[in-house]
């Protein structure tokens, strides 16, 4: 890998020509969406009354249901295998920022669903072979193997934050890596190894004013590690850099949100907090290539562009609509 | 001074202020153009009139007597900046001072004022052009006598009198105000404002003036030159200024600098001083104030930003709190606004008083478990489970956990009537330390208001016990059915203080309802928009709400204005600035869920 500095916008539109962005448009209403699984011909909505449906060539069954229609319902998965489910009981009546969610699991398309336990931010990982969640309480996070019944429990340091939610990851090694705060409050990210149990720190922030995010990209097993600062008055260097140290791309203007790895790529969004003429969008989405190290821009905007993956799309909320990423 | 030309001023200025002003109808716009294009017609008029007065001679003094023409006036006032329209009033002296200093001046008549000439024997007056240096002086030796002091430091090019008014006061925000307007008052206002324009076009000449003044000297003339705003634009300027207004420094600055000298005994005058001097070149320090023992969001941000956002915030009353200690950011934010409205005091650090009054707020109200927290235990004579209301903080009294205990204690015979408790945040007893006796073991680091894990050591031993805290919270704080409209939190509150609400849905409503004295904007968010540093969408529509509050408006560096918010997940004095879009998209996604707007303004008519 190249170790690259730009600090001007560069547009390469013949060299990473096969990406972009279109509106999310699955043919019927996404109000009410909370999965979608095209290549499986699966969705997953919610209705008013608080009950969770899964359609499967367009076969429509309920598959959970809450207490009363105070619910919300989020699914995450990164694959095609197994899908997690957090269902939020009242939702809006009991504004508890810390209160614990009800989980479950399920084979996509299926109409079965597993409880797994109480926790938050469910995430399931290395293909459906373990899930993990988080007790923001005990500030304990949770390993579950859905093959092995195993589980696992990791205490996070944290006497700082009580409202932070860690960012949780694994690789196939058994590697779980989250991040957590030190004694000094600056952040850490971590790693503790299944196999072994045994835990180790693996970048430490030099300040208390830079987070960390991170992501893994499955097909070369690479972690790339943003490193921003959350100082709002000081234009200070914004880097993603990968767990050994190689800095893949610098920036001055800040990554806001999550950086989300896909296929060969990195996404995510930038604010442009310097003074300029050009105030046409205050937010810009981009893509790096890290095989080519290509920069391209895909969307700018004066609202916010926040990314999530779902299966192997990416997708983003803007403004009142919602847009995906794809190859042309 | 000349009656008539009093009573003439007076009526322009009603006349001005009531035609141009005070009009709220579709028409101002209207009657404005055409107020303007009428100054213009007259002014064109009267500009082929020829120079009559050019010389004193012309004056002739015995035979006529002189004033400033009402149209003349009309026009020099309806084009001149309201501050020093505001600054004449109705002083005719000053603004023959202003004048002759070409302070003041006609659009149109630069050289030349139009003045009445009147006829002593017969009272017959018509309308001439005079050279205004010659009329002025003459108005001036025959009505103003007093104002030649001014003409004579004029001529001086007299700098000396400006020690005596200590410009350099205009930079500082606490001490803006009260100098603008005693400079205005003061008897050399008018040369005061000549110099300032001087300033202004030639610097060069005030070299003996320490930058400070010469910089509050310009500051004066651009508050002449119609910027009212001097003063707000102070604010902020940096750490030292911020510190000296009032408010700012009472519940902000004197926290921070005992934090920062780790004390709680009240700081000298001098030590404020060296602490913020110190915090300006490590602003970092900010971002942990207040911070260990899990009391709220982290980080914070630098002292310079929480400081200017502290002055700009409307709830001034609302000091550093912990709402990482009670489990439900609807009840924080509920808990601020009653303190808010009834203007309470918080001595303690961590809220109990908030909540106190809270509590109190929703039993009149009607609700009693807004706040259910109590300790029950099983009473094995009656058979029965007894509960008692609690309220962790208190370290004494019929609320605290330790007179809760001691009671339960004593009920279930487990120790003798005459026997009290001491707690102890300790694992080990220490030695000597009732080995016999009753102790409580409590650590307040991991304690919240609604969950505090305790044990209880008798005669040095650790014993078993029935008793358990029981905690119900919740606030239902929008309401969202019809079902649930009367419980809900915003529509007791328009019960409970006669207060209307409104939905507040752009940037101009925001503004409108926060400059109300009583208003209080408060609304439920999407941590993924409103914090997207920390809090990550995981699907379609995910969201975490966090309950706010809106408490002021801040222009950044792009022109652009945002809005400053007091999210429920933070410390109260770190006021986050957040752009209009971001709030609104913050709402939206809530909404889709909630199915309702949720930001609304609450006040009082």
């Amino acid at each position: 890998m190249r170790f690259i500095k730009i600090s001007f916008l560069l547009t390469c539109s013949l060299c990473f020509s096969k990406v972009d962005i279109r509106l999310f448009n699955p043919k019927f209403s996404t109000s009410q969406i909370r999965a979608y699984y095209p290549d499986l011909n699966t969705n997953y909505t919610q209705n008013f009354k608080g009950e969770l449906y899964v359609t499967t060539n367009r076969k429509k069954n309920r598959i959970l249901k809450g207490s009363n229609s105070d619910v919300q319902y989020v699914l995450s998965s990164n694959e095609n295998s197994i899908i997690g489910i957090e269902k939020i009981e009242n939702f809006s009546q009991n504004l508890n920022f810390r209160k614990l969610s009800s989980l479950y699991y399920s084979k996509i398309g299926e109409q079965k669903v597993v409880e797994l336990g109480k926790g938050i931010s469910l995430d399931i990982h290395l293909n459906g072979e373990y899930a993990s969640y988080y007790d923001p309480n005990t500030k304990k996070i949770t390993i579950k193997g859905l093959k092995d019944f195993s589980e696992k429990a990791i205490s996070i340091k944290n006497i700082w934050n009580p409202y932070f939610i860690p960012t949780i990851i694994m690789n196939y090694s058994k590697d779980v890596i989250y991040n957590e705060y030190s004694k000094n409050g600056k952040m850490i990210i971590s790693k503790f190894n299944l196999k072994s149990n045994k835990q180790s720190v693996l970048v430490r922030s030099k300040s208390i004013k830079r987070r960390f995010d991170f992501c893994i990209n499955h097909s070369n097993e690479m972690i790339y590690v943003l490193n921003s600062s959350l100082d709002t008055k000081n234009s200070l260097p914004t880097f993603i850099a990968t767990l050994s140290g190689e800095q893949v791309y610098k920036t001055d203007y800040k990554i806001k949100g999550k950086i989300i790895c896909n296929d060969d790529s990195i996404f995510f969004t930038q604010e442009k907090t310097k003074i300029s003429n050009d105030q046409e969008y205050r937010y810009i989405l981009r893509g790096f290539k890290f095989k080519t190290s290509q920069l391209i821009d895909l969307h700018k905007s004066q609202y916010q562009m926040n990314l999530f993956k779902q299966s192997n799309t990416v997708y983003f909320h803007n403004n009142n609509n919602i847009f995906e990423i794809y190859n042309k | 001074m000349n009656k008539k030309s009093y009573a003439f001023i007076a009526c322009i200025f009603i006349f001005l202020s009531n035609g141009v002003i005070a009009q709220s109808n579709q028409g101002i716009l209207e009657s404005l153009d055409n107020l303007i294009l009428k100054d213009k017609q007259k002014s064109l008029f009267y500009s082929n009139f020829p120079v009559v007065i050019s010389k004193k001679s012309d004056l002739d003094s015995k035979k006529y007597s002189y004033e400033l023409n009402v149209d003349y006036l009309n026009s020099l006032f309806f084009n001149s900046p309201t501050t020093i329209n505001n600054a004449i009033k109705s002083n005719t002296c000053t603004l023959y001072e202003l004048l002759y200093l070409n302070v003041f001046h006609h659009k149109i008549f630069r050289d030349q004022v139009l003045v009445n000439q009147i006829n002593i024997r017969t009272k017959q007056a018509r309308v001439v052009k005079a050279s205004k240096k010659t009329i002025l002086n003459h108005l001036i030796n025959t009505q103003c006598p007093q104002s030649k002091a001014n003409v004579t430091l004029a001529q001086n090019n007299n700098i000396k009198i400006l020690k005596n008014y200590s410009f350099n006061e205009l930079l500082q925000s606490n001490r803006c105000e009260q100098k603008v307007s005693s400079l205005i008052r003061s008897q050399n206002f008018s040369y005061l404002a000549y110099l300032s324009k001087k300033a202004k076009t030639k610097p060069s000449f005030f070299k003996s003036l320490s930058q400070q003044e010469l910089n509050g000297l310009k500051l004066f003339n651009e508050y002449l030159q119609n910027n009212s705003k001097i003063c707000s634009n102070q604010k902020g300027e940096n750490l030292l200024s911020i510190s000296q207004d009032l408010l700012t420094r009472k519940n902000y600055i004197i926290p921070l600098c005992k934090d920062f000298y780790k004390t709680k005994r009240s700081l000298k005058d001098s030590e404020v001083l060296k602490c913020v001097t110190a915090i300006r070149n490590n602003l970092d320090f900010c971002y942990s104030h207040k911070s260990r023992y899990n009391n709220a969001f982290f980080p914070l941000q630098d002292c310079k930003v929480i400081g200017e956002n502290f002055i700009l915030n409307k709830y001034k009353n609302l000091t550093s709190d912990c709402p990482g200690k009670i489990a439900n950011e609807g009840i924080v934010n509920a808990a601020r606004i009653i303190s808010t409205l009834t203007d309470t005091k918080e001595k303690s650090h961590c809220f109990s008083k908030k909540i106190e009054k809270l509590v109190e707020f929703s039993n009149k109200a009607g609700i009693d478990d807004v706040w259910d927290v109590k300790l029950c235990y099983l009473n094995k004579f009656y058979n029965d489970k007894r509960c008692y209301k609690t309220l962790f903080d208190r370290i004494d009294g019929p609320l605290s956990y330790k007179y809760i205990i001691e009671k339960i204690l004593k009920d279930s015979k487990v120790i003798s009537a005459n026997i009290n408790c001491v707690t102890t945040k300790y694992k080990i007893l220490k030695i000597g330390e009732s080995s016999s006796g009753c102790a409580i073991q409590i650590d307040p680091t991991i304690c919240s208001l609604n969950s505090c894990p305790f044990s209880i050591y008798i005669d040095g031993k650790k014993i078993k016990h029935s008793i358990q805290l029981e905690s119900k919270i919740q606030l239902s704080y929008f309401p969202k059915t019809n079902r649930d409209f009367s419980n809900s939190f915003q529509s007791l509150l328009k019960s409970e203080y006669k207060m209307n609400s409104n939905s507040i849905k752009n940037m101009t409503q925001l503004t409108k309802y926060l400059k109300k004295k009583k208003a209080i904007i408060h609304g439920v968010g999407c941590a993924e928009e409103l914090l997207s540093n920390s809090y990550y969408r995981k699907s379609f529509f995910s969201c975490r709400p966090i309950p706010f509050l809106i408490s002021g408006v801040k222009t950044d560096s792009r022109g652009f204005k945002n809005a400053l918010v007091n999210l429920s997940i933070d410390n109260m004095l770190n006021t986050r600035e957040i752009a209009w879009n971001d709030i609104s998209s913050a709402i939206s996604n809530y909404t889709k869920h909630f199915g309702k707007w949720s930001l609304y303004a609450i006040y009082k008519d």
